[in-house]
């Protein structure tokens, strides 16, 4: 066993953990204090996204523009996503060979993402690499907002319109009455507008990767009537002939289903959080955050993957006639 | 194209549709174990007036069943892919 007197690295351990015991300890007797004081209230939980701003923002194309808490997520969102590409291009710049840092965390995750991408679609990596990629780090930058203090929590406090879920005797509050708070930041993916912008994105890319795969007989998958005169015997033909109708429906229903698996997995999420934080504002909270940080890496995993999978197959062909054409 | 290339392109295709269900069956999982933990959980506290013992209970039940289940689903995926029956393996002829 290592001597702790002559082993910086043991002495060092073991301070560390003497520090984070203390800051448990303390975190719990103000979480405790701050109960007592100040009893959380049952958070208003509300499906679309509020207005920050009392006003309309009034824009050149788009006309009159509120700004709501998802966009304020979504501009923070932005704001790191090019931080990101700042650093790793000034890394990439700056001719050191041995990646360090962030850049060198963001090779190892792209060459992992691109080593996958290489497997499942083959010759078309170089198309559908990007997508994947984008989508994934998009959709995880978004999820992981949840886990910032203040997000969702810190905002405006409003009179409440609904009784029930309302603070009631705010000590800075001169009026009495029942506020709710209207949040500054709201986690981006808890607004269907993102998640369906996503999924119309790549849905409407495969069909673009589709069709750079296979020509414009691609389409012949969503109608494929040729089926019903060449295939033998007729009825199997007539049978592929609906299967091609039936992939119509398909497309139409990865779209809501994109959609919606993101959004209700991060809603249902960030209302865990509040009913938690409700019922046991101390400790317990913390935990529902550690898989709450696990479900935002899946979930963005989940929306990357399917994009890759459904891309590679639109590059296949589906009667592997058309492959000659274009191969 | 010829036959190698064929069986190829089938293989590929029957992988990435069996990869895509597994993606799919996982991003719903856990929503729908958390769900049905909290929405359980709430209304048993609710009946009983013994807010927040179930909620608590439940959810922390739930943790363990959301990622021991995935683990699970994603196991089980891997060992058919892996050996993949040979009807379902096979290109049609």
């Amino acid at each position: 066993m290592a001597d702790p007197k002559k082993d910086p690295g043991t002495r060092k351990k073991g301070n560390l953990r003497k520090e984070f015991g203390i800051v448990l300890l303390s975190t719990g007797v103000l979480g405790a204090l701050g109960w007592h004081f100040f009893p959380p209230v049952m958070p208003h939980v509300q499906l679309p996204s509020e207005p920050v701003v009392a006003h309309p923002l009034s824009l050149p194309v788009l006309g009159d523009v509120y700004l709501t808490n998802t966009l304020v997520a979504m501009l923070l969102m932005d704001l790191v996503v090019l931080a990101l590409v700042y650093a790793v291009q000034k890394a990439a710049k700056s001719g050191d060979l041995v990646p360090r840092g962030i850049s060198g965390a963001f090779e190892a995750l792209l060459e992992a993402m691109y080593n996958l991408t290489e497997s499942t679609a083959g010759k078309w990596t170089a198309d559908i690499f990007p997508y994947f990629a984008t989508f994934f780090i998009l959709v995880l930058i978004a999820n992981y907002m949840e886990l910032l203090p203040g997000v969702d929590s810190i905002g405006w406090l409003v009179p409440a319109e609904h009784s029930g879920h309302a603070a009631k005797g705010i000590f800075l509050l001169k009026q009495a009455g029942e506020y709710t708070v209207v949040p500054w930041v709201r986690v981006l993916s808890t607004d269907l507008n993102f998640t369906a912008g996503l999924a119309l994105v790549s849905v409407f890319m495969t069909q673009v990767i589709g069709v750079k795969a296979l020509g414009l007989p691609y389409f012949g998958k969503f109608f494929n009537i040729k089926a019903v005169f060449t295939v033998k015997p007729r009825w199997m033909g007539f049978i592929d002939f609906l299967v091609s109708i039936l992939e119509i429906i398909s497309e139409v229903a990865k779209i809501i289903s994109f959609s919606f698996r993101l959004f209700g997995n991060l809603f249902a999420g960030s209302v865990m959080l509040f009913v938690i934080g409700f019922l046991v504002p101390i400790w317990f909270q913390s935990a529902v955050l550690l898989l709450e940080a696990f479900v935002g890496v899946i979930q963005a995993l989940v929306f990357g993957m399917l994009t890759l999978m459904f891309m590679s197959l639109a590059t296949h062909p589906h009667g592997g006639e058309h492959e000659e054409a274009h191969a | 194209m010829d036959e190698f290339q064929r069986q190829k392109f089938a293989r590929q295709k029957v992988f990435n549709l069996a990869l895509a269900s597994v993606m799919a069956q996982v991003g719903l999982w856990t929503v729908v174990v958390l769900g049905v933990a909290l929405w359980i959980g709430l209304s048993l506290d609710a009946h009983y007036g013994t807010r927040p013992l179930w909620t608590i209970v439940l959810v922390v039940l739930s943790v363990p069943l959301t990622i021991g289940g995935m683990v699970w689903m994603v196991r089980r995926a891997g060992r058919r892919l892996e050996n993949p029956p040979p009807s379902e393996g096979e290109p049609r002829q």
